[in-house]
Order: structure tokens, then C-alpha cells, then sequence
């Protein structure tokens, strides 16, 4: 009889040990153990790229080129492509990312701090009346109105948190090919 | 010798497995007839490894050999999608066999060892549901020569996953729950959907403790009985352990334990709406073909084990429902491996032929032939690395 009244609570102890597995898991789950890139390309989708681990870190003054890692030709390409896009762009082509959506980011981990940052984008089409608005972490900073190349002032930007440069357009075509930091 | 014949003639089992072991064999001499067709036919001459096991096939290689990694910057799909149960599996035979074999075909001797004991014990499974032997030979026959049955001789874990949910099922049958709740176990750490074996045990476990229609009543009665019988607990809870140890495992290893899960972002980015979205876009041919005849097959799967619940196979019908949902919250896309991968599709359509049998023997004949006909095609669209099959 005892016996069985072992068994049986040993049974149950082993139930409930099983629970709190589960739930501890759940709560790891819930509170992942990643970098940046992991977290905003796997976890909450925010980028559209997977940029690789670390790569979402910036050094000032690094020009990147929007498009993809390879050629026509197939071949990977000798300059620096800028895969911190988040969503709201299209694939990358040779002539630069299209935007796709009404609201397009870029995303910046600088390794150092600095005040007055200047951002030089060069757009490569802008087709549409009116202006594309770029903000830096919520604050406009400018807007853009015609293809070429442009210049902004970013307040500040500080090591190893992350800057966004956020475009709002309202119709616009707008194709990013080129943006650098610095 | 002599007593040999002797085990033949008086044990019913090994005679039943004599039976399904030829079904087996000429299953496989008629995949390899195949082959040499194929590469005569094409003026190749690939070998039976690389044939069988495209697409997936080589994400499992690469686990056996190498184990679990990161992504790579230019290439997201990291491999954490696949479960690990299997891949261990493999690993094991490989050193047993002091890796002198090629990883190919450990896979496919573990993949052809667990499809021959799932297709034994499920014209077993099917002689404890009160099934002739013929309806158990029809059984294994469409698990081993029918549709899609090359994914069970493929580095594939379809075949061990089924080999799993037979067992499960079979312990169900003999009221063995706590055995079914580890074969869950096993199966959960063999693909995700084996998590979804827990409703199917509740099924059971309702069906045996509150007997009768689904009623408030019939729930609390449930519960209270639940609660008196901690070895039935234990069984439910034994149901997710196989993901869950996985889960662990990612999170020390990548720092996300719901990595299988999001790093399916790297596969598909279009998100539809959940199933409905998702079977509507499919069907109505707003996609590629393959995906619009994959969203037909899944409704054919549907129909199929709504068949299964009026002939009140409960917990078989929940579990195959359950588990084509999950996939469906998101693509059509490998669909028609999962359901047949689920395997009590082979039980609803076992049903099927035998109601088709019932009226006419040679019907049942001519259905199976061009089921074997169809194989047959697949086959060799599969050496092809046909995307209709991936």
C-alpha cells in the first residue's frame, strides 16, 4: 500500500517536474539571448535583409551601395552593400532599392559617437510630385525631391545604439543607390 | 531451417511480416528498375544516393556530418528548421558503422528500416481495429509502393516520424498511454507537428474515461478521472518533451529557443492570412501551379479525414487535421509530404479502398495499380529534383 502511494506521488512529481520545464522553455523562449541583427531579422521582422552577425554595426564615413551582393554576371561585387535595410523596400537591383511601401528604414549601430553627422544619400530615381521626408530616430531632418545626390545633419549618434533613418514618401518612386554615415 | 518453417507456419506475426517484407523488396527492386530507366532515359549515370535524396535530403547530410549551424551572412536558412531526432539517429549508425558509409545511405538504410516496421505495424494496427490481413497488406502496400512513398527511402524523416505515430497509435489501441505518450515524445523530436499528438491522446484518453458524447459533464467527469491517474497525467505530458528538449538545446546553442520556429523567415516572406488565407490563395491559382495543386491535395486531406471522423476514427482524424493546420498558418508550400508524413492519411484512404473493395474486388485492384502507376512518375520526377515534390 505504501508502495503505491510512492509510486504514485513519484509519478505526480515527475508530472509537475515536466511542467516546469515547459514553462521555464516558454520563458527562454520569451527572452531570447541574441544580437541586434538576430533579433530584428528573425525575432520581430523589422529588417528585410539578414545583414549577418554584428553587420548591422556602423563605421562612420563607410559608403554602402544598395544593391545586391552579386553581379549580372553572378559574380559578388567589390564594394560594401548596405544590407541594414528594414522592410518597406523592394529587392535590390544594380541601379539601387526601390521602395515599396509608404514608410522605408535604414538601420545604424555606430561604433563611436559623434554630433552633426552628415548623411549623404544618392538617389538614383524620383519619379512623382512632391517629397520623400527622412527622419533620424523620429526627427525630421529633410526631405528629398529630385534624383541625385543629398545631404542631411543628424543630430547625434551614439556608439553601439541603434540609429534609424526613417523615409516616408506618399507615392513617390523613390530608388536609393547609394548612403553613408559621417 | 526446419525451424524456421515451423515459426512461419505457426506465428501469425512473422508470417505478416514475410508478406510485407516482400511488398517491401519489390517496392525497392522497382525503385531501382526506375533508377536504370532514368538513367538510360537521360544518358546519366547517378547513383542511387544522389537520386533519392534531393532537396531536403542534403540539409540532412549536412546535420549528420556536421551538426547544427549558423547563418552564414550571405545565406539566412540556417538549419535549425529540421528536428533533430532523426539526424541523432543517423549519427549513432554512422559510428556504429565507423563511418566507412556514405552518409546517404545511413539515411536511407535507418529511413527504409523504420518505413518496413511502420508499414508491419500498421497492418497490425489495422488487424487491432478489427481489419482482415488483406485491409493490413493494403495498408502497407500504399506506405511502401503508393504515392509519395519514396520519401520513406529518402534521408527524410517521414519515415521514422510515421514509424512513431504507429507505435503511438497502436499503444492507444492496447490502452498502453503512458508507451504512447513517449512514442509523442519521440515523434515531437522528430518533426513539430509530433507535439500535436497530445489532442489525439486526449482524444483517446476522453473516449476512455467519459465515454458518450462531448458535454460539459463528460469533461468534469474527465478531469476528476484525469486527476485520480497519474500515469495518464504523465502520458499528456510526455506528449511536447521532444521539442521542448530541442527548444533547450537552441537556446543554449543560438540563444533562441523558438529558432525552428522564426528562422522560417529566411524560406518564405509573403505572409498570408492563416489557413484560410493561405488554402484560398492556393486554390483559387493566385500562386505558382504546384502551390494551387498542393492546396487541392490538402483539401482532398481534409475531405478525407472528415471521412475518418464519420467512421469515428476520433483521435486519428483530430491528430491528421491538427497537424495540416499547423503547416497551413503559414504556405502550401511541402504540404503533400507532411500529410502523407502524418501518416493516418494511409488509414482513411485504407478505409476508402475498402469501401471501393466491398463493391467490386477488381475496382479495388485497379485503384491500387494505378496508385503504384502514379509512384511510378513520381519517381522519376523526384530523380529530377521536381519542385511539385519538394
Amino acid at each position: 500500500m505504501k508502495n503505491i502511494f510512492i509510486k504514485r506521488a513519484a509519478i505526480y512529481a515527475l508530472s509537475a517536474a515536466l511542467a516546469a520545464f515547459y514553462v521555464l522553455v516558454l520563458w527562454c523562449g520569451k527572452n531570447p539571448r541574441v544580437g541586434i541583427e538576430y533579433k530584428m531579422y528573425y525575432i520581430t521582422h523589422e529588417l528585410s535583409d539578414w545583414p549577418g552577425y554584428g553587420k548591422l554595426s556602423y563605421t562612420l564615413g563607410t559608403v554602402e551601395y544598395c544593391t545586391g551582393l552579386y553581379d549580372e554576371a553572378g559574380y559578388e561585387v567589390g564594394y560594401t552593400v548596405c544590407q541594414r535595410k528594414g522592410q518597406g523596400w523592394y529587392a535590390p537591383k544594380n541601379t539601387g532599392c526601390l521602395m515599396r511601401e509608404q514608410s522605408a528604414s535604414l538601420y545604424y549601430v555606430p561604433d563611436s559617437s559623434a554630433q552633426n553627422v552628415q548623411l549623404s544619400l544618392t538617389v538614383s530615381q524620383f519619379d512623382g510630385g512632391g517629397s520623400v521626408e527622412v527622419y533620424a530616430d523620429g526627427e525630421l531632418i529633410g526631405s528629398i525631391s529630385q534624383k541625385g545626390e543629398v545631404h542631411f545633419i543628424v543630430p547625434s549618434v551614439k556608439q553601439n545604439e541603434l540609429l534609424t533613418i526613417r523615409f516616408e514618401a506618399d507615392g513617390q518612386l523613390f530608388r536609393l543607390y547609394k548612403a553613408s554615415l559621417g | 531451417m526446419n525451424m524456421l518453417i515451423k515459426q512461419y507456419r505457426e506465428n501469425e506475426d512473422i508470417r505478416l511480416f514475410c508478406k510485407i517484407l516482400f511488398i517491401f523488396l519489390m517496392s525497392r527492386l522497382f525503385m531501382l528498375v526506375m533508377m536504370a530507366a532514368y538513367n538510360l532515359g537521360m544518358g546519366s549515370s547517378r547513383p542511387v544516393e544522389s537520386l533519392m535524396n534531393p532537396w531536403d535530403a542534403q540539409r540532412y547530410r549536412y546535420i549528420i556530418d556536421y551538426g547544427y549551424t549558423f547563418p552564414m551572412d550571405a545565406d539566412p536558412q540556417a538549419n535549425w528548421a529540421f528536428f533533430p531526432l532523426y539526424p541523432i539517429v543517423c549519427m549513432i549508425v554512422k559510428c556504429l558503422t565507423f563511418g566507412i558509409i556514405d552518409t546517404f545511405w545511413i539515411g536511407m538504410l535507418v529511413s527504409n528500416a523504420c518505413i518496413l516496421a511502420a508499414a508491419w505495424q500498421s497492418a497490425k494496427l489495422m488487424q487491432d481495429e478489427g481489419h482482415d490481413e488483406i485491409s493490413g497488406l493494403s495498408i502497407a502496400l500504399l506506405m511502401l509502393a503508393g504515392p509519395y512513398a519514396f520519401y520513406g527511402g529518402s534521408v527524410y524523416t517521414e519515415a521514422m516520424f510515421m514509424l512513431f505515430i504507429v507505435l503511438f497509435f497502436r499503444a492507444c489501441r492496447k490502452r498502453k498511454f503512458l508507451l504512447a505518450g513517449c512514442m509523442a515524445a519521440l515523434a515531437s523530436g522528430t518533426r513539430i507537428v509530433g507535439c500535436t499528438l497530445v489532442f489525439a491522446l486526449l482524444t483517446e484518453l476522453y473516449m476512455e474515461l467519459a465515454p458518450g458524447r462531448v458535454s460539459a459533464a463528460g469533461i468534469r467527469t474527465f478531469a476528476a478521472k484525469m486527476l485520480a491517474e497519474p500515469k495518464k497525467i504523465l502520458a499528456v505530458m510526455l506528449c511536447p518533451l521532444g521539442t521542448f528538449c530541442y527548444m533547450t538545446f537552441l537556446y543554449f546553442f543560438c540563444g533562441d529557443a523558438w529558432a525552428f520556429k522564426n528562422v522560417q523567415i529566411a524560406w518564405r516572406q509573403e505572409e498570408n492570412f492563416p489557413i484560410i488565407g493561405v488554402l484560398l490563395k492556393a486554390c483559387t491559382g493566385q500562386m505558382e501551379p504546384r502551390y494551387t495543386y498542393m492546396g487541392w491535395f490538402c483539401i482532398c486531406a481534409f475531405a478525407v479525414y472528415g471521412y475518418m471522423l464519420y467512421k469515428k476514427h476520433y483521435s486519428m482524424a483530430i491528430f491528421g487535421i491538427i497537424a495540416l493546420l499547423v503547416p497551413l498558418t503559414s504556405h502550401v508550400m511541402s504540404t503533400c509530404r507532411f500529410i502523407v508524413g502524418t501518416y493516418v492519411i494511409y488509414i482513411g484512404a485504407c478505409e476508402l479502398l475498402e469501401a471501393c473493395g466491398r463493391r467490386s474486388r477488381k475496382l479495388k485492384q485497379a485503384i491500387l495499380l494505378v496508385l503504384a502507376a502514379i509512384e511510378g512518375m513520381m519517381l522519376v520526377w523526384w530523380f529530377d529534383w521536381g519542385t511539385w515534390l519538394m
